[in-house]
C-alpha cells in the first residue's frame, strides 16, 4: 500500500548519520529494516524513513562458537547460513523455515522481527530462550541481554538495533522450537521455544517461552523450575507441561480460542521439550 | 512527492520517476511490466513476486525507493531471442498454467529456488512456492513443472 | 493419468498446450487491468459499516469539492430500477431485489456511494469525505434469527419482485415429492438422520473483480470485464442503465479465475454509468478485502438428510431438507438451494420415495452467489455423511453400500424432472456412467482394503481413509444455449468465434480442439476468439459445467457444417461425390487417393470459382444434462493431541466422458479438489456480532498453499457420452464437492468422531474427541 504521506527517505552509510536523521525527522520518521511491515501498513503517519540497508549490517558470523547476526540480515540469509546450521543442531533454521514463506523471508530481517514485536513472532521466543544478547547504537553503543528489549521499561526510541549474538553454548545444551498453525503458511496460533542444559544427566538450566497466546512470548518460570534438578524424564516433562498449562494465560483471536490455546499449551511444551531431549541425545528429529 | 530512482529492469538501466511512497509493484506496472500482478497488496498471495537482486520478493511490500541501484527481473525479462526460459517452457509443457494470474509469481519463485537449490525435492519445491497462492491448479502440475525445469537445467549444465 | 487406451482421435484426447499458454507464461498484458486506457477515471466505493440501516442523508459536497474528483454517485442520482446481479439466463430465477445504490443498506459491505476521480488515491480520499447519516435498523445475523417470529424484514421495499415471502425473509422455496416418504421410512429396516452445516467461504480468485469502461469512436459503451457471463452482463447493464442493448459491447479478455464469483454483474453497471455520464474511460477494481466481503460468497447451509434402507442396504426413502442463507440479496438464492437436491439425489435413484424441501432466507450478512459446486457441495456433505452412517448401521462396507445404490447406465431418477433451475426439471436417462470403474480404481489407489478400519498410529497421529461418490451435470438442459461461428481463410485455417467464456479453464483450447478434430487440421490452424458480444455469437457463459458439453456441441455442429461445405467444394474439384470424400491432415481425399489441400479450397472459394465465404453458425441446447461422476478417496491423519487433520493422500477418479484435453481436465479436477480441501479444513469467513467480516484478507483467511496439499491424484477413466461432443461431458465443478464428505468420513474412520460442521478445525476435532472420551 502506498505510503501517501511519505516526504523523506534517506539511506545513510554510517550509524551516526542514521541516528541524526532519526532524531531530526521527528514523530513521523521511522527506521526501516526489511520494510515489509512499514509498507504494508500504508500508514498516513509515516512521513519519513531512514533505510538501514546501507550500513553493512547484513552478516552472519561465527565468533568462537557464538553466532553474530547483523540486524539487517534477512531471514533467508540467516536460514541458509552455515553458522546457523552448525549452532545447536540447526534449531534456528528449523524455526525460520516455519516463518512465512520464502518470499517473505527474502525481505524480512532479523532485527526488524525482534524490534517489531509482533505477538506471533517466532524469532523472539527462540532467541530469548537461547539467551541472545543485543547491541544498540544511539550515538553510543550499548549491549545487553535480549530480554531487556522486552522488559516493560525498554527504551528503544532514538536507537538502532545493530547486532544480535547467539551465545556460545557449553556442552550438554539443546534448543528446540514448536509452532502451531492452522495451515502451512500462517503466523502461530501458539508457539514454544526452549533451551535445556544438563550436566551428568541432570537438568541444571531450563528456559521455556510460550508465545502467540495471542500475546507476545513470555517466559514460564514455573515450567522451567519443574525441570531444573530433574533427569528430564517423561514425568518431569509432564510436570513442566502442567505448570505451563496452569500459568500461561491465553486469549481469543480469530486464529484460536483461549480454551483451545490452553489445551494446546501442555502439548506444545511437551513436544518442544521432547524435541530438545532428542537433540541432547544426538538424534535430530 | 516525486523522485527519480535508478534501477535496472530486465537488464536495462532505467531512470524511473516515482512517488516517494510507492511500492515497487506500482512502479513496475506503470513502467509497462504488466506481468507483475496485484492480487492482495498485503504480501500474502505472491502474484506480484519479482526477482530483486536475484531473490524472489513480493513487490507490493518493497518500497520502490529501496530498489535504487538494484536489479529487478520480471517475467518479461525471461524470454531470450524468441526462446522461452526453461522454467516458462516447463510450465507450459506440464499444463501448469490455467488462468495464468499467479503464473508470473510462481515462475519467479521457481527460478529463485533453482538458483539456490538446483536439485530440489518435491517438498522443497512446494516450500519454495508456499508464498504463491493459486486457486486454479492445486499446485500439482506447477510442482511438476519446476521439477522438470530442474532436470532440464541439470541436463544443460551437463551438456 | 489414463487407465485405458483412448478412442482414436487426432487432436481431441491430446493434452495440447493451451492456446493462451504462451501469452500467460510470458506475462503479456492480457488481463483487464493490463491495458491502460489514457484518461481513465478510477472508481472507489463507499460501503456500509452497518449490517442494516436506512440512509437518512448523504452529503457528498466535501467529496465533490476535492480536486480531482469528477463524479460522485449515490442513490440520489442513479437509476432506481430493481434487478438481480445474478448472471443467469433471462428471465433470471433470482429476485429483482437490488438497486445500483439503495436507500437501505442490508449488510456490512453494501454499496453506499461511488467516487470517480483522476487517481486511485484521490478516489479513496474522497470516499472518506462522504458524510452519511444512518437510521440503524435491527439486523438478522443467522438462519435462525431470519426465521424467528419477530425477525426484522430485510426486503420490505414494494418494488422488489420474485420474493416468495418477504415478510418472513423467505426468498424462495422448492419442494419435490416422489412416492410417500413416511411410508418409505416406516418400511425401512435401517434409518439414519444427520444434519450438517456449512460455513461462509469465498472463492478468492487471485484476480479480484475488475471492469474497464470506455466509449468507442461511435460512442458505444464498451465494457472490458473480468466476467464469466459477457452476454448476461450486456443485457443486465443495458436494462439497469436504460441504455439500448445495441449500444453496449462487453468483452472478456483473459481473466484470473472466477469459480462462480464472476457469474455476477457487480461492477459493470457503475463503470458503465460513470463512463456514460462523464464521457471518460473508467476503471473499477475491488480490493482484496472488498473481494471477500462485498462481492459474493458460498451460501452457508443447514442440510438435513434422512435415509431409510432395507437390510441389504438398498435405499427405500431419501429425505433432504435444506435451509440456505443467501445473505442480503437473493442472487442465485433459488438455484443454488435447489441444486443441493437436484445434483445429489438422482445419484441414489433406487429409492422409490424421495422428498426434497428447501428454503432460502435473507440475512443481513454477506451475499451468497454462484460458487463451483453450486449447492451440490453443501448437499453432498449431508448425503454422503448419512450414507456412511447408514453403512455403519448396517455393518456394511461404505463402498458396498454405494455400489448397491448408485445410478447406472440406462437408468433415470424422478428428481431429474422434479427439480429444475427455477422451473421444471428435465427428465433424462443416464447414457454413460463409469462410476464402478472409478470406485474400483480409487479404492485400490488409496489402499482401502488395508487401511479402512485399521487406524494405524504414527506417534500422536492416527490414520484413516474415507470415500464419497458424486455426480453433477453438464449444462442446464433446455435452458443453456451456446452458439459458434466458423469461417475459413485463404490458407485452410479457420477462425472459430465462440461466446463461451474461458476463465483459465482452457475452454478456448478444448473448443478449438473439437473444431480441429472435425475439420481435420492441427489445433494451430484454428484461431479462437471468444467472449465478445459484438464479434462472437451467443453463449450463456461459463457456469453449470456447461462449456465442454453445450458450447462443445455447438462447435461440433458448426464444424460439421463447415466440413460439409468444404466437401461440397472439394467434390467439384475432385469430381467425386461428397459422401465418398474424407477430410483429414489438412486435405480432402477421394477414394482414388487424389486429394486437394484445404488451402486449395480456401483460395478457390475466396478468389477463383463460385466464390463464397465458407462458414457457418450453429447453436446447441442440451436436451439433457449428462452427469459426470466422481469417486473420491482420501487418507487423513488426525493428531489426537491437537486435533489437526492432515491430508496424506487424495485420489479423485472421474468419468467426464471423453477428456478433450486430459491435462486440462486433470487440472480442473486437481484445482477443484484443492479448493474443496480448503473448504473442508481451513476456510471460514468469520462474521462479528455486528455482521462485519473479521478476516477479509489472505493473511487471515487461509486458502491452501502448496505445502498444505498432498500430490492430488486426479485420474480420468475412459468413458464415452453419446450425446456429448466427441463423447465428452464435463469436469468443471464435480471435484469440489468431494473433499468435505470424503474427509469427514476419513476422520471418522481414523478417530471415530463424526463432524457435521465445516470447517473441520483442530478445535472442532479436539472437542469431538473430548466428547467421546467423556462418554466412555
Amino acid at each position: 500500500m502506498q505510503l501517501t504521506h511519505l516526504r523523506s527517505y534517506a539511506r545513510p552509510t554510517d550509524l551516526d548519520s542514521a541516528v541524526d536523521l532519526l532524531r531530526e525527522g521527528g514523530r513521523g520518521t521511522r527506521l526501516m529494516a526489511g520494510g515489509s511491515d512499514l509498507v504494508l501498513s500504508g500508514s498516513n503517519e509515516i512521513t519519513g524513513l531512514v533505510d538501514l540497508g546501507g550500513l553493512g549490517l547484513d552478516y552472519v558470523e561465527e565468533r568462537d562458537g557464538a553466532v553474530a547476526i547483523g540486524a539487517m540480515t534477512t531471514l533467508t540469509d540467516l536460514l541458509e547460513s552455515p553458522a546457523a546450521a552448525a549452532y545447536l543442531d540447526g534449531v534456528v533454521p528449523e524455526m525460520l523455515r516455519r516463518v512465512g514463506s520464502p518470499l517473505l523471508r527474502n525481505v524480512a530481517t532479523v532485527g526488524g522481527n525482534l524490534v517489531r514485536k509482533q505477538p506471533w513472532s517466532d524469532v523472539i521466543p527462540l532467541f530469548r530462550a537461547l539467551g541472545a544478547s543485543f547491541t544498540l547504537f544511539d550515538g553510543e553503543e550499548r549491549t545487553g541481554s535480549i530480554n531487556d528489549l522486552y522488559a516493560e521499561a525498554a527504551h528503544l526510541k532514538g536507537s538502532i538495533l545493530t547486532e544480535v549474538v547467539l551465545p556460545r553454548q557449553p556442552a550438554g545444551v539443546a534448543g528446540a522450537f514448536w509452532k502451531f498453525t492452522r495451515s502451512a503458511v500462517d503466523v502461530a496460533a501458539l508457539n514454544c521455544a526452549a533451551l535445556i542444559q544438563t550436566e551428568n544427566g541432570t537438568c541444571i538450566r531450563a528456559r521455556i517461552f510460550v508465545g502467540a497466546t495471542p500475546r507476545l512470548a513470555a517466559a514460564v518460570p514455573s515450567a522451567e523450575a519443574a525441570l531444573v534438578g530433574t533427569d528430564l524424564s517423561t514425568a518431569a516433562v509432564a510436570a513442566a507441561a502442567r505448570a505451563a498449562a496452569d500459568d500461561v494465560s491465553t486469549g481469543d483471536d480469530l486464529r484460536a480460542t483461549a480454551a483451545y490455546r490452553t489445551r494446546l499449551v501442555p502439548v506444545g511444551v511437551t513436544r518442544c521439550l521432547e524435541d530438545a531431549k532428542r537433540r541432547l541425545e544426538g538424534a535430530t528429529p | 512527492m516525486k523522485q527519480m530512482i535508478a534501477i535496472t529492469i530486465n537488464g536495462a538501466r532505467c531512470s524511473v520517476e516515482t512517488e516517494l511512497g510507492e511500492t515497487l509493484l506500482e512502479v513496475l506496472r506503470r513502467e509497462g511490466l504488466k506481468s507483475v500482478k496485484l492480487g492482495c497488496d498485503t504480501g500474502d498471495c505472491g502474484a506480484c513476486a519479482v526477482l530483486l537482486d536475484g531473490s524472489a520478493v513480493d513487490s507490493c511490500m518493497v518500497l520502490a525507493a529501496t530498489a535504487e541501484g538494484k536489479e529487478v527481473v520480471t517475467v518479461e525479462g525471461l524470454e531470450h531471442d524468441g526462446h522461452l526460459h526453461l522454467m516458462q517452457q516447463a510450465m507450459v509443457d506440464a499444463g501448469g498454467v490455467q488462468c495464468g494470474f499467479c503464473t508470473p509469481g510462481i515462475l519467479m519463485s521457481g527460478i529463485g529456488l533453482l538458483s539456490r537449490n538446483p536439485d530440489p525435492s518435491e517438498d522443497e519445491v512446494k516450500e519454495a512456492m508456499a508464498g504463491n497462492l493459486c486457486r486454479c491448479t492445486g499446485y500439482v502440475k506447477q510442482v511438476d513443472a519446476v521439477l522438470a525445469a530442474a532436470r532440464l537445467q541439470a541436463g544443460e549444465t551437463d551438456a | 493419468m489414463r487407465d485405458q487406451a483412448v478412442p482414436s482421435f487426432e487432436v481431441v484426447g491430446r493434452s495440447e498446450p493451451k492456446v493462451d499458454a504462451y501469452a500467460l507464461v510470458t506475462g503479456k498484458p492480457v488481463f483487464v487491468e493490463d491495458v491502460d486506457v489514457a484518461g481513465s477515471l478510477h472508481i472507489a466505493f463507499l460501503t456500509s459499516s452497518h449490517a442494516h440501516a436506512h440512509i437518512v442523508e448523504i452529503d457528498t459536497s466535501r467529496a465533490e469539492a476535492l480536486p480531482g474528483v469528477v463524479l460522485v454517485l449515490t442513490h440520489e442520482n442513479t437509476p432506481a430500477r430493481r434487478y438481480t446481479t445474478a448472471g443467469q439466463g433471462y428471465p433470471e430465477p433470482s429476485p429483482y431485489d437490488a438497486r445500483m445504490f439503495d436507500t437501505t443498506v442490508r449488510f456490512v459491505g453494501d454499496r453506499v456511494a461511488a467516487v470517480a476521480a483522476e487517481t486511485r488515491v484521490i478516489a479513496h480520499a474522497a470516499v472518506r469525505l462522504i458524510d452519511v447519516r444512518y437510521e440503524m435498523l435491527p439486523s438478522v445475523l443467522s438462519i435462525d434469527a431470519a426465521l424467528s417470529a419477530d425477525a426484522p424484514v430485510i426486503h420490505g421495499e414494494d418494488d422488489a419482485t420474485g420474493i416468495h415471502d418477504a415478510a418472513r425473509n423467505i426468498v424462495c422455496v422448492v419442494k419435490a415429492d416422489v412416492g410417500d416418504i413416511e411410508v418409505g421410512f416406516a418400511g425401512s429396516a435401517a434409518v439414519v438422520e444427520t444434519v450438517c452445516e456449512t460455513q461462509y467461504a469465498q472463492h478468492a480468485p487471485i484476480e479480484p473483480h475488475v471492469v474497464r469502461g470506455y466509449l468507442d469512436n461511435d460512442r458505444r459503451l464498451v465494457l472490458v470485464t473480468s466476467t464469466q457471463v459477457p452476454f448476461h452482463a450486456r443485457r443486465i447493464v443495458s436494462r439497469v442503465l436504460d441504455l439500448p442493448l445495441y449500444r453496449v459491447r462487453v468483452i472478456k479478455p483473459r481473466i484470473g479465475g472466477g469459480f462462480g464469483v464472476k457469474q455476477e454483474v457487480l461492477l459493470e453497471d457503475v463503470v458503465g454509468l460513470v463512463t456514460m455520464r462523464t464521457g471518460r474511460p473508467s476503471l473499477a477494481v475491488l480490493s482484496r478485502p472488498e473481494e471477500f466481503y462485498a462481492s459474493r460468497t458460498r451460501h452457508p447451509m443447514r442440510v438435513r438428510v434422512k435415509l431409510g434402507a432395507d437390510n441389504d442396504g438398498v435405499l427405500n426413502a431419501v429425505d433432504m431438507e435444506v435451509i440456505s442463507n443467501t445473505g442480503a440479496y437473493g442472487s442465485h438464492a433459488l438455484t443454488v438451494m435447489s441444486n443441493a437436491g437436484s445434483k445429489t439425489l438422482p445419484l441414489y435413484n433406487k429409492a422409490p420415495n424421495v422428498r426434497f424441501d428447501g428454503k432460502t432466507v435473507y440475512t443481513n450478512m454477506p451475499v451468497g452467489g454462484a460458487y463451483r459446486g453450486y449447492g451440490a457441495t453443501q448437499g453432498y456433505f449431508a448425503l454422503e455423511t448419512a450414507m456412511d452412517e447408514l453403512a455403519e448401521a448396517l455393518a456394511m462396507d461404505p463402498i458396498e453400500l454405494r455400489r448397491r445404490n448408485h445410478i447406472r447406465v440406462g437408468e433415470t431418477s424422478p428428481i431429474f424432472a422434479a427439480i429444475g433451475e427455477g422451473k421444471e426439471g428435465v427428465e433424462q436417462t443416464v447414457k454413460s456412467c463409469e462410476l464402478e470403474r472409478c470406485i474400483e480404481i480409487g479404492a485400490e489407489r488409496i489402499g482401502w482394503e488395508a487401511k479402512h478400519g485399521a487406524r494405524w498410529r504414527d506417534g500422536s497421529w492416527v490414520h484413516g481413509v474415507g470415500m464419497s461418490i458424486h455426480m453433477q451435470g453438464s449444462g442446464i438442459a433446455d435452458v443453456d444455449m451456446a452458439a459458434a461461428t466458423i469461417k475459413m481463410n485463404d490458407d485452410g485455417s479457420f477462425n472459430l468465434l465462440i461466446g463461451a467464456t474461458d476463465l483459465g479453464t482452457g475452454s478456448d483450447t478444448i473448443l478449438g480442439q473439437i473444431a480441429a478434430e472435425v475439420l481435420g487440421v492441427p489445433l494451430a490452424k484454428i484461431i479462437v476468439y471468444s467472449s465478445d458480444t459484438d464479434m462472437t455469437p451467443f453463449d450463456t457463459g461459463a457456469y453449470a459445467s456447461s462449456t465442454t458439453y453445450v458450447s462443445g456441441n455447438a462447435v461440433r455442429l458448426v464444424a460439421e457444417q463447415v466440413r460439409d461445405q468444404i466437401l461440397e467444394v472439394a467434390s467439384s474439384m475432385l469430381e467425386e461425390e461428397a459422401a465418398k470424400l474424407r477430410i483429414g491432415s489438412e486435405r480432402v481425399a477421394a477414394p482414388t487417393g487424389e486429394s486437394v489441400t484445404l488451402e486449395d479450397v480456401g483460395l478457390r472459394t475466396l478468389y477463383a470459382t463460385d466464390q463464397v465465404q465458407i462458414g457457418a453458425t450453429a447453436s446447441f441446447v442440451g436436451a439433457e444434462s449428462p452427469p459426470p461422476f466422481l469417486a473420491s478417496f482420501a487418507e487423513v491423519a488426525v493428531d489426537m493431541e491437537t486435533g489437526q487433520v492432515k491430508i496424506i493422500d487424495y485420489v479423485a477418479v472421474a468419468d467426464c466422458g471423453v477428456a478433450i484435453n486430459p491435462a486440462a481436465a486433470e487440472g480442473q479436477l486437481e484445482g477443484a479438489v484443492a479448493n474443496g480441501i480448503g473448504y473442508a479444513l481451513t476456510e471460514e469467513m468469520l462474521i462479528s456480532d455486528h455482521g462485519r467480516v473479521r478476516n477479509p484478507t489472505f493473511f487471515d483467511y487461509k486458502i491452501p498453499a502448496a505445502p498444505d496439499l498432498p500430490r492430488i491424484q486426479a485420474i480420468l477413466v475412459d468413458s464415452y457420452e453419446p450425446t456429448g461432443p466427441m463423447g465428452a461431458k464435463s469436469i468443471a465443478e464435480i471435484g469440489i464437492n468431494a473433499p468435505i464428505p470424503t474427509i469427514a468420513n476419513a476422520i471418522y474412520d481414523a478417530v471415530g468422531v463424526r463432524l457435521r460442521t465445516t470447517p473441520f478445525t483442530p478445535e472442532r476435532v479436539l472437542d469431538a474427541l473430548e466428547e467421546i472420551r467423556q462418554n466412555r
